[in-house]
């Protein structure tokens, strides 16, 4: 054993994430023969937060981190792009907006001193509530809390009324009837029981946004190529593992929240989603103007791949 | 810590010490009263959303700058807790030490004091200046630029940092502090 | 390294440093940095890359907030007729009732405990409160002390709690269940300190001034009448949360507006009232938050260190049966909280000790109760307990005498463990009873 790091990550120990860095510290013990050990430190148990990792990971306080790219928006646009709303439609787009945008992610990265070692989506999220909330009349005076500006901004752009809470509150507060609804994944909200308080889970898929699992290119480059090997294999395993999971995930979810008497409404309205994808359009926008022409060509190439 | 003797009032050679010594007071008294009033202002933002949330609106950011304001009411309020013996110890040794062998301490405390928080405060202004000059913002709606809370945190503990200079030069030289020493029950201490 | 002998280092590194006399947080700072230093083997510049990150980190959240906000509801108190009120109010009631006024820090803390989430924000509340007035009616004071220091920590237990949330999200168990499951264990605490008073009340009657009045009922009537502002207050920030006007994060900031309406009602408010409770609340709430800061870069070290990871597969290596596992576990949360506060223990140990329990057939709600009453425990240990350190600050008593005034009480947590543990319905009956099975 010649190498020990040590990885952070802010969710708990078995989320999708938690589950997809396992899997890369497994994968890496195995192929380097127990070289290279890695300790994961889950539910941020280190005390970082997925902002506070981007630069621990540069600066070396940390050797690897998977954190979430949203908090990073204000570093470096790019960062907005996987939690643009309605931006794609399953996960397969993701990935392809994922293999496209990956160059440019990785040539930010390296500008702050760090490599990217592979990203992973988050399960899509959707609309739990207390009714279906599959038409636009139906988020009519609805208190939604959103988790990001882009949710904010888009669901603002409806008639429901997007509120902004720690996840903390949220439980306290739809127990009080405070709030009526939550915009998070299947899996997000079985994590925290919102069975409990709703009974309707709506699946509009309105974003996917990415974890990004990242390292400290000094500690990088302090290995053997056969050790950049090893570290490039267990990547993609961890990678692979991570896409194939959320399909798994999601069936799963729906089938432990039907268990606990909720109803999941699916195939909804596409005028409905092409209403809400209308509504994001300023995010959308605006994330065009701060990327300037780099934008323009990760969608061309996006829409030229779906076309296909 | 203070003892009556330290409120005596001192002229002739010592005065431009003195000047130092309430000076760099001064300063740590306005850095507490900056930090009163962001304690005002997490208090009015919180009843605000409140109000908002009644009325279907939300400012959507008020845990983003409720964790800005309680970060630098804490730093900022350092240096005067700690002129007011405000800030916990131990007092299993110190107590126990009178004149010559307790100021050795004292300034043995401060020292280190200062090793471990400077090279904190100045991690924290590193990453400052980097927010600053790269530009980052917070990735709420408002975008609020990261290096004005990290710059407001890094000040309140180099004015901390001054403080407890100014209080160790006071242990080597034996001066007088400028801080009246408060009643006996701390509760009953106001200024 | 031997996690046990980097463990063992580091709780002599804080015997030394603390017993130095530099202030407490300077020297839980020194030790994170020399841990990481010389136990982790980390070159100084990475060393303070990591200090400055995670202070600036652990200083910005936005839970702490709570720790001011309530400080200046009980500074508005303290500096106002309110506190005397209150006194003077509750004498009559507790006057047949062996320890009298000393029940004041119990009661105070169990309701105060219904609207904050945090323990320092309790202990700091009521003690400002409550510790001068009893100190100065001839009270016991270890008893008053003491049982500021284990009833504040009731914060945790009875909900809202800022644990249970943390717990609830890491182990994935509904927050609901577990905030009714905290309910009987916490009024079970409070119900153990009232009666260890009345007891010890029996036994030397000398610890607390004698009753000498007949009270008729214009007393009680007019006891009522001074309860009443305190009363209302606690009214207004229950009826906020409850009512999901302001969520439990949000209670402090309605506590200082309802406190302003009252000072104003009563004609006391006045520009030197807000200078002097807002200067004195910035100086007790940054002695509590500096300390939580530089406790939360000690857990980090020892999260570095791998210690929790290394004894917590240790503990699991050595199949043992349920009843044994607990106690055991109990035995390392009591090791740890010595060194470690608050919710740090229960994110650096969760991953490793959740599994080894559920596995050993316990219910992770209960085990959720289990572990917030360890961790409150573990702010009544020395060299590091939150309670003991603002209560030092509160009275300016030297650490080992708050730390010895607290022994009673921290056995009485003790047993409410032992309890919890042979009659685990003492969690599990209330939840089942409002959600199902
Ligand atoms: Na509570
Ligand atoms: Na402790």
């Amino acid at each position: 054993q010649t190498v020990t790091w040590d990885l952070a990550n802010e969710y708990p120990p078995n989320s999708v994430h938690a589950r997809s860095a396992d899997t890369f510290i497994a994968t890496l013990k195995e192929v380097s023969g127990g070289d290279i050990v890695v300790t994961a430190h889950h539910g941020a148990a280190l005390g970082y937060k997925s902002l506070d990792q981007y630069d621990a990971v540069g600066d070396g306080a940390l050797d690897i981190a998977s954190s979430f790219a949203t908090p990073w928006s204000g570093i470096n646009p790019v960062f907005i792009l996987s939690s643009i709303p309605f931006l794609v439609a399953t996960p397969a787009e993701e990935r392809m907006l994922y293999e496209i945008a990956r160059p440019y992610y990785e040539a930010v990265l390296a500008d702050d001193n760090q490599v990217l070692l592979f990203a992973t989506p988050w399960p899509p999220s959707g609309l739990w509530g207390k009714k279906p909330l599959d038409s636009l009349e139906a988020l009519s005076g609805v208190k939604l809390r959103t988790y990001d500006a882009n949710g904010t901004i888009t669901f603002g752009n409806t008639p429901a009324t997007p509120v902004q809470l720690s996840w903390a509150d949220t439980v306290p507060q739809l127990s009080t009837g405070a709030i009526d609804a939550v915009l998070t994944s299947a899996d997000g909200g079985s994590a925290s029981q919102l069975w409990e308080q709703q009974s309707h889970f709506t699946e509009v898929n309105y974003a996917m946004p990415l974890q990004f699992v990242h390292m400290n290119r000094d500690a990088y480059e302090a290995l053997s190529d056969e050790q950049k090997v090893w570290v490039a294999e267990a990547a993609k395993a961890a990678e692979d593992f991570g896409w194939n999971l959320l399909e798994d995930r999601v069936a799963q979810n729906y089938a432990e929240m039907q268990g606990h008497g909720m109803t999941v409404v699916t195939g909804v309205d596409p005028a409905y989603i092409a209403a809400l994808t209308e509504a994001a359009k300023p995010a959308l926008e605006e994330w065009k103007g701060k990327m300037g022409a780099d934008a323009d060509a990760i969608l061309s190439a996006f829409d030229a791949k779906r076309a296909q | 810590m203070t003892s009556a003797a330290d409120t005596r009032d001192i002229a002739g050679w010592l005065r431009p010490a003195m000047l130092f010594q309430r000076g760099v007071f001064a300063l740590s008294q306005a850095a507490a009263v900056l930090a009163a009033l962001l304690v005002v202002g997490m208090t009015l933002h919180i009843l605000l959303e409140i109000v908002l949330r009644l009325l279907d609106r939300s400012t959507f950011i008020l845990d983003e700058m409720v964790g800005y304001g309680i970060a630098g009411a804490t730093f900022l309020s350092l240096g005067y807790a700690f002129e007011h013996s405000a800030l916990v110890r131990v007092g299993l040794l110190v107590d126990r030490l009178r004149g010559r062998a307790r100021r050795m301490v004292e300034t043995f405390c401060g020292i280190t004091t200062l090793a471990v928080t400077s090279q904190i405060a100045w991690v924290i202004a590193r990453s400052a200046l980097r927010s600053f000059e790269r530009g980052r913002t917070s990735s709420s709606i408002a975008e609020i630029p990261l290096w004005i809370p990290e710059a407001v945190c890094a000040a309140g503990l180099m004015i901390f940092g001054l403080q407890v200079f100014a209080w160790t030069l006071r242990q080597i030289f034996d001066l007088p502090g400028p801080v009246a020493p408060g009643d006996e029950d701390p509760l009953q201490n106001d200024l | 390294m031997d996690p046990l002998v980097s463990g063992l280092a580091l709780i002599a590194m804080l015997v030394v440093t603390l017993g130095s006399g530099v202030w407490i947080f300077v020297g839980l700072l020194l030790v994170s940095v020399a841990g990481l230093h010389f136990l982790v083997g980390m070159p100084l510049d990475r060393v303070f890359t990591i200090a400055g990150t995670i202070t600036y980190r652990s200083a910005s959240t936005w839970e702490m907030a709570a720790v001011p906000l309530f400080i200046w509801v009980a500074e508005l108190i303290f500096r106002s007729s309110v506190s005397a009120r209150l006194f003077r109010g509750l004498t009559p009631f507790v006057d047949r009732i062996p320890g009298r006024l000393l029940h004041t820090n119990v009661l105070g803390c169990t309701l105060f405990a219904a609207v904050s989430g945090s323990s320092a924000a309790t202990t700091a509340t009521v003690g400002k409160i409550t510790s001068s007035e009893l100190l100065n009616r001839g009270y016991n004071q270890n008893i008053a002390v003491g049982s500021l220091a284990g009833a504040g920590s009731l914060g945790l237990l009875l909900p809202p709690s800022i644990a249970m949330i943390i717990y609830g999200i890491l182990a994935e168990v509904s927050v609901s269940r577990l905030f009714a499951a905290g309910v009987l264990p916490g009024l079970m605490v409070s119900g153990l300190y009232s009666g260890f008073i009345m007891l010890m009340a029996l036994i030397r009657p000398g610890i607390a001034p004698a009753g000498h009045q007949d009270f008729g009922l214009r007393d009680y009537l007019r006891g009522a009448l001074d309860l009443l502002p305190v009363v209302a207050l606690m009214g207004i920030v229950l009826g906020a949360i409850y009512s999901g006007i302001a969520t439990p994060s949000e209670a402090a900031a309605v506590g200082v507006f309802a406190a302003f309406g009252l000072l104003i009602l009563l004609g006391e408010l006045n520009w030197g009232l807000i200078r002097a409770s807002l200067m004195g609340t910035v100086r007790t709430s940054t002695m509590v938050c500096i300390i939580l800061v530089s406790a939360s870069l000690l857990s980090t070290t020892l999260g570095y260190l791998h210690l929790p990871q290394e004894l917590g597969a240790a503990i699991g290596a050595m199949n043992l049966d349920p009843l044994a596992l607990i106690a055991l576990l109990a035995l390392f949360y009591l090791l740890l909280g010595v060194f470690v506060d608050g919710v740090a223990i229960i994110v650096m140990t969760l991953p490793m000790t959740l599994p080894l329990v559920t596995a050993a057939g316990y219910d992770p709600v209960w085990f959720g109760v289990f572990l917030v009453l360890m961790v409150e425990i573990g702010l009544l240990t020395p060299p590091v307990g939150i309670n003991l350190f603002v209560l030092q600050g509160l009275t300016n008593w030297p650490l080992g005498r708050v730390a010895r005034a607290s022994v009673p009480f921290f056995l009485l947590f003790g047993l409410a463990v032992i309890l919890l543990v042979i009659f685990p319905q003492l969690a599990l009956w209330l939840p089942d009873q409002l959600y199902g099975k």
